[in-house]
């Protein structure tokens, strides 16, 4: 049998799971008790009143692009064709295509979410080894409290502790955006230049680089991360060093370490070549399925922070009640994490050599 | 008999074998002396504060100070920890305003007057104005009377009279708002106009305040501006012309209504008002309660008649709102509402479906040459010959706020562009007084005996400071110490209730799916898929929004998202106790499976259901603070992610500056709680887990 089945067999199994999942997301969103015409005139203190224009226009988009009205299967169908064919029109709130909408916030997401993850595991899991190490004495139960602590801490409110200090009185970091603010008004810095220059040899192009300016540009953008990064690594590192003590305590207790030990390995030995050997397995595919969780992951540190990427888009499109990009947004969370749980069976697959497929 | 005994005694003894563990573990020792820390506070909170759950005095159900208010013991503090010597408490300058008497009676009030055989004042017991007003102060019997008394013969003069207050206002700052009230009767002898009677000596009535020994300054009869209601008029006799300081004949406070709609049920709805005169009413209504702003449509009621009737419009709505406001737009012409000249009216009705209607009147009517009659709000007995006015002192353009139901006026002789209150108190504490100037206008013939007689009751004047309280104040000045404490409450329901639900059913769900098998697990695995790929936070405010924010709601929608973690461990259990050799043996001897599970398998997967019981707590109240910091709150308590939302919602940064405490308390609070929990779960875990217990 072997590998290439076991992958055939997952992804169909995905793709009739996504068909549920957003078979699901459908009804959640058709039969929810509440309101009925709350997609057509929200009424809560964000979305305001609508002039009669606006209310057109949402109607259009409704009733065109989704079915709005029409009896429940033409919705169902109308619906699909949109997810399936990635057609979603026109985003009421942003007044742009939904995908543009949508495609230009990614990035910010994935530096944010991606990067504060990566940070965390890179923490999270040395900290976690070390712990072990010195297994029992108070660095461990020290790691494990402090672990605790941070984990249980409500991650908006650290982000407004930081801003109280490290923006309101301090001064040292911003509080909103991605980027600098005059950066909007006078232009971004420019580290890469292509200018013309004319010689008797003919046309040249020359490429400058101005490392001032790189500097600039990264610096930037890193000013503004910070403080939300700081957040989300604080409130999750955590969470991966817990995990990864915990998944090492139960690989230290089989019997092929007792053997090692008694062969005479260094501590050290026994630690890298066994125990982070075997642990390491949960520990990867975690990492794997939570890459999945990436771009929907941190809407409260977004509006903290208001910082512009996904999360806050779709906080935005909740209050405003913006039926084009939830649907969208759901559907990418749900290609997302499925794609994620396959490869983290994969990887249990490649890196576990004791499982066959069959 | 027996047996009984020993299976309890042996139970007990268990437990008490358990009990001995944990209080070894430093861990959960300190979870536990947390959480009945904090129950205790929850159980107790009525005794350790005085306020409501939303922070407001219990009586008058209002805040009990203005918006943004520093804690009180701010003042002590040193300048480089954020304290400020500058602040000022609450001051309220009359101690017993309901029954007010002079010095020499015994009372609080000194009377000077130049004029001693003219003017004479006492304490009246029986005549007293009937209404409580707003502030709380309940209407006892009793007011200052003062008399004007001109023989026959004497040469009529103009005659001042004092009524005075002094005290000592001891704090270094000035009040962030003054606030007061006063009540006058005027009565006395008439002559006759036409049809309408006048005053033989109407007065002139002002109060000041002031530094003793500095400037006194007006601060009634005011000014007010735009179109709020206020604006009272001197007591004083006009001689039948419409003077510019009197209202006209026409109403001026806006009558509004809000509406709670409960289906409209083909009835049309409309509004019906109850009035007499000629000229147009026009009504608006919207979302906002704020007139003016957001009008979504109106309607014009015309009138012309001169009898007291009913006369209604159709609103014209097609679409359904939760909230409505209605409210007068403007009236043209001369009409009167609400009052006929026998039976005081409600003025307002609306009709259709299950309407809720809530108003608040507080209207003048000024008949020419009488003394102005105020009506007070419905139930109330009516008043008459009463001038009830009740205002706050500020700068309408400053925003001065936390007293709600009060009107702002401008100080006479202050620059309207300067808050009063710093005009009037400077930075030193020191003698002031409030004070009261009757001016008696006597100038008529001498020909005949002339009496006036000025009653004066309920005369207060509140000095609002900018610090309040424990922990200060929030946007609306309620007292946040308070909302702390309470908070507590919803937290441990919500987190316990979402806690013992979600285990019951992932338990029982996870035990069938495990050891049950076949369909149970096959859902069950399959829901759990799904809610994988569901985001989380997302889902959570969808269904939040869209069913609605009260707080069981907010707890059946955490279950339905949390539930199959749970399940999922408690299955891969069952699975494996489903193998073991008890199992076996039981099925052999002929047990059933309600028999397996519940003798066998649920005591072998207690342990997890203790540890999750604890471990979830923590997630359901984080997520519901995460929620209500968004904006999805139950309206009717206040949590403590409530108040973080406020704080940087509707406070900003210059009030997390002034008062850090109204943002480090709340978090602080979730977070012990929270990790009280954890330290708890955590302790069980080392206990009860046997795989910790054999490997360690």
């Amino acid at each position: 049998m072997g590998l290439r089945a076991f992958l055939a067999k997952r992804v169909v199994y995905s793709v009739f799971l996504l068909l549920l999942v957003i078979m699901v997301d459908f009804f959640l969103f058709i039969l929810m008790p509440g309101d009925p015409t709350i997609f057509l005139a929200p009424i809560d203190p964000a979305g305001g009143i609508l002039s009669p224009e606006e209310r057109k226009e949402r109607e259009e988009i409704l009733k065109r692009v989704w079915g709005y009205g029409d009896p429940y299967y033409v919705q169902l169908m109308k619906y699909m064709r949109n997810l399936l064919t990635w057609t979603f029109g026109k985003s009421i709130l942003y007044k742009t295509d939904v995908t543009k909408a949508m495609f230009w916030r990614i990035p910010y997401t994935l530096l944010l979410i991606g990067g504060s993850t990566i940070i965390s595991i890179i923490i999270g899991v040395i900290l976690g080894v070390m712990a072990v190490q010195k297994r029992g004495g108070i660095f461990d139960s020290g790691a494990v409290v402090t672990s605790l602590v941070f984990n249980a801490l409500p991650s908006f409110w650290i982000g407004m502790v930081f801003l109280l200090i490290f923006y309101i009185n301090l001064g040292w970091f911003p509080n909103a955006g991605a980027f600098p603010r005059e950066w909007a008004l006078k232009g971004f810095p420019t580290p890469v230049t292509i200018t013309n220059s004319v010689s008797l040899d003919g046309l040249r192009l020359v490429l400058t680089l101005d490392s001032g300016q790189f500097i600039k540009l990264i610096g930037g953008y890193l000013r503004h991360l910070f403080l939300p990064m700081a957040t989300l690594v604080i409130v999750t590192a955590g969470g991966w060093l817990i995990f990864t003590r915990a998944s090492m305590l139960e690989v230290l207790g089989e019997d092929y370490v007792l053997t090692a030990k008694a062969k005479g390995l260094t501590e050290r030995g026994v630690m890298f070549k066994h125990v982070l050997k075997n642990a390491s397995l949960p520990i990867v595919t975690s990492i794997a399925l939570s890459f999945g969780f990436v771009l929907g992951g941190a809407l409260i540190t977004e509006a903290v922070f208001t910082y512009p990427g996904l999360g806050q888009m779709t906080f935005q499109a909740i209050m405003y009640r913006d039926y084009s990009i939830l649907m969208a947004f759901f559907y990418v969370m749900s290609i997302c994490v499925i794609i994620a749980n396959i490869i983290a069976d994969l990887l249990y697959g490649v890196l576990d050599p004791r499982i066959r497929y069959g | 008999m027996k047996i009984k005994e020993k299976q309890i005694r042996f139970t007990l003894n268990r437990f008490y074998g358990f009990l001995i563990t944990f209080l070894r573990n430093r861990k959960g020792i300190f979870g536990v002396v947390i959480i009945i820390g904090f129950v205790a506070v929850a159980l107790l909170s009525p005794f350790l504060t005085p306020y409501t759950p939303l922070g407001e005095e219990p009586l008058t159900r209002r805040p009990p100070a203005v918006k943004f208010c520093a804690p009180s013991w701010y003042r002590y503090l040193p300048e480089w920890l954020g304290g400020n010597p500058k602040l000022s408490e609450n001051f309220f300058i009359v101690n017993d305003p309901a029954v007010p008497k002079l010095d020499y009676e015994g009372g609080e009030w000194k009377f000077i007057t130049n004029k001693v055989d003219r003017i004479l004042a006492s304490h009246n017991a029986e005549i007293n104005c009937p209404i409580g007003d707003i502030a709380g102060y309940e209407s006892k019997n009793g007011s200052i009377e003062i008399r004007y008394i001109r023989e026959k013969g004497v040469i009529p003069q103009n005659c001042k009279a004092y009524l005075i207050k002094e005290f000592f206002y001891p704090y270094r700052g000035p009040p962030a708002e003054l606030s007061g009230n006063i009540a006058l009767l005027v009565n006395g002898s008439t002559f006759t106009v036409k049809n309408s009677e006048y005053l033989d000596v109407p007065v002139e009535v002002k109060v000041f305040i002031g530094r003793v020994g500095g400037k006194n300054f007006t601060i009634w009869p005011a000014i007010g501006t735009g179109e709020m209601p206020y604006g009272f008029p001197l007591v004083s006799n006009d001689n039948g012309v419409d003077s510019p300081d009197l209202p006209p004949l026409i109403e001026r406070a806006p009558l509004r209504g809000k509406l709670f709609k409960s289906g409209m049920e083909g009835i049309v709805p409309g509004i019906g008002i109850y009035a007499n005169g000629t000229g147009n009413i026009t009504f608006a209504y919207g979302i906002y309660p704020f007139p003016g702003m957001d009008k979504v449509g109106s309607v014009t009621i015309t009138l012309n008649s001169s009898i007291w009737d009913w006369h209604w419009a159709d609103l014209d709505l097609n679409w359904n709102y939760s909230t409505l406001f209605i409210w007068i737009e403007k009236i043209e012409g001369e009409i009167l509402y609400g009052y006929d000249d026998q039976v005081p009216h409600d003025a307002m009705v609306l009709r259709g479906g299950k309407w809720s209607v809530e108003y608040n009147k507080r209207y003048f009517i000024r008949v020419s040459g009488d003394p102005i009659v105020s009506k007070p709000a419905a139930g109330l007995e009516e008043v008459d010959g009463w001038l009830l006015s009740s205002a706050t002192i500020g700068n309408p353009q400053i925003g001065v706020g936390g007293i709600s139901g009060q009107s702002i006026v401008t100080a006479m002789d202050i620059d309207p562009r300067e808050n009063p209150a710093r005009v009037i108190f400077t930075e030193d504490p020191g003698k002031y007084l409030l004070g009261l100037e009757i001016t008696f206008v006597d100038e008529l013939s001498p020909e005949k005996d002339v009496k006036t007689t000025v009653y004066v009751d309920d005369f207060y004047l509140n000095l609002f400071g900018n610090s309040f309280g424990l922990m200060g104040t929030d946007h609306q000045g309620r007292d946040l110490f308070s909302q702390l404490i309470y908070g507590t409450r919803i937290s441990l329901y919500l987190g316990i209730a979402v806690s013992v639900m979600t285990v019951v059913l992932g338990l029982s769900v996870g035990l069938a799916a495990g050891y049950l098998g076949g369909i149970a697990d096959e859902l069950l695995m399959r829901f759990n898929d799904l809610m994988l790929c569901l985001p989380g936070l997302p889902l959570l405010i969808v269904l939040a929004a869209v069913i609605g924010t009260t707080i069981e709601n907010l707890m059946i929608v955490m279950v339905l998202i949390g539930w199959n973690g749970f399940a999922r461990v408690v299955r891969s259990m069952a699975l494996s106790l489903k193998e073991r050799p008890f199992v076996e043996a039981a099925k052999s001897v002929g047990a059933g499976t309600g028999y397996i599970l519940w003798r066998h398998i649920l005591p072998n997967v207690m342990a997890i259901v203790y540890v999750s019981l604890a471990t979830s707590v923590p997630g359901a109240v984080t997520a519901e603070a995460s929620l209500s910091w968004l904006g999805f709150y139950d309206p009717t308590r206040m949590s403590w992610g409530r108040m973080l939302h406020n704080i940087s919602h509707l406070g900003g940064a210059a009030q997390a500056i002034v008062n850090p405490l109204w943002v480090l308390a709340p978090g602080l609070s979730i977070s012990l709680l929270a990790v009280a929990f954890i330290l708890l779960g955590y302790a069980l875990d080392d206990i009860l887990n046997p795989r910790l217990r054999l490997r360690r």
